[in-house]
């Protein structure tokens, strides 16, 4: 990763279903989530916008940070619950889990910028045995 | 997926950020935005006929240290800094996993056995992602990889590193 500009980078296991009880990928997993909702409840999308129903049941577990390596990042996270599909198959509700590393950095070039990020072999090994897919945005912004 | 948190810091459009990702989806128009995936042998002693002889693939590119060659990015020729031996994706999808997938129907030996080559020092999936500059001069990419791709890269043994660059016309 370019070392010259500050970085934002987020890896998360993502679980949702309709039916997906929360609790229930907690206890499975034996870790706590980052963030989840339960079908049914309502929250506020975003600041400052209406209340809604959730119509989806999510659970994610995510390591956010700004600086360090991305491989550290994806080691720990999954050195934190052992994912995998036989476990994650066994909890009911379950339809959609997935692996996602998202990496943003400002640009300051006026015609443009790059953003390079690896992936280590260790890395893709690591989450390759998860048998999840895997999902990776890189975002570059103006500044 | 991006967080709603992280996008009041990066100001990318809302829309995207509250997207759920589709599988097998990738943000990608076929006519403005270009994918490259090669597999990329590097040293500096490297002889690119050993890396051709190991793998049984005549490559797409290679160039010996010291070698006077085009620059893909300058157009100007240069002298190679390092050995290189480059074997590119032949896919015209708009999906980096296609290409991927592509790449990875062409090494035909577990290619973990080409950082055993003798003058090898690198060797990597290299993943390049052109994207035009939106309107405030950013730009985004975003792929997915399936299970089974992921496994076939974790045979592959090699790191992938992914680079986007956005390019403002």
């Amino acid at each position: 990763m370019t070392q010259e500009h500050k970085y934002t980078k987020a890896v998360a296991i993502y679980i949702r279903g309709k039916d997906l009880d929360p609790d229930a990928v907690t206890r499975a997993l034996g870790a706590n989530p980052s963030f989840y909702r339960k079908k049914g409840e309502r929250c506020v999308p975003s600041a400052g916008s209406r209340s809604a129903i959730v119509k989806v049941g999510v659970w994610r577990l995510s390591i956010e940070t700004d600086s360090g390596p991305l491989s550290g990042d994806i080691e720990k996270l999954l050195s934190i619950v052992s994912v995998n599909t036989n476990v994650i198959g066994g909890i009911k509700g379950v339809e959609d889990p997935f692996i996602d590393v998202f990496v943003a950095t400002s640009i300051h070039g006026y015609r443009g910028g790059a953003l390079s990020v690896t992936i280590s072999k260790e890395n893709v090994s690591s989450i390759a045995k998860t048998g999840l897919p895997f999902f990776m945005t890189i975002c570059l912004t103006k500044k | 997926m991006l967080y709603r948190e992280q996008a009041r810091n990066i100001k990318v459009p809302i829309n995207h950020l509250t997207r759920p990702p589709e599988r097998g989806l990738v943000e990608v128009d076929e006519n403005n935005y270009t994918i490259e995936v090669s597999l990329c042998v590097r040293g500096d002693e490297l002889d690119p006929d050993e890396v051709t002889a190991a793998l049984g693939v005549t490559p797409s590119s290679s160039q010996r240290k010291g070698q006077r060659v085009v620059d893909p990015a300058t157009l100007r020729r240069v002298t190679a800094r390092t050995g290189e031996w480059r074997l590119r994706a032949d896919s015209g999808s708009g999906l980096v996993s296609d290409h991927v997938s592509a790449l990875l129907s062409r090494i035909s030996v577990d290619a973990s056995g080409i950082e055993g080559l003798a003058r090898v020092e690198a060797a990597l999936i290299d993943i390049v992602v052109t994207v035009p500059a939106d309107e405030r001069g950013g730009g985004h990419c975003e792929f997915d990889f399936s299970a089974d791709l992921l496994a076939a890269l974790a045979r592959t043994g090699l790191p992938i590193q992914v680079t986007v660059c956005v390019v403002e016309e």
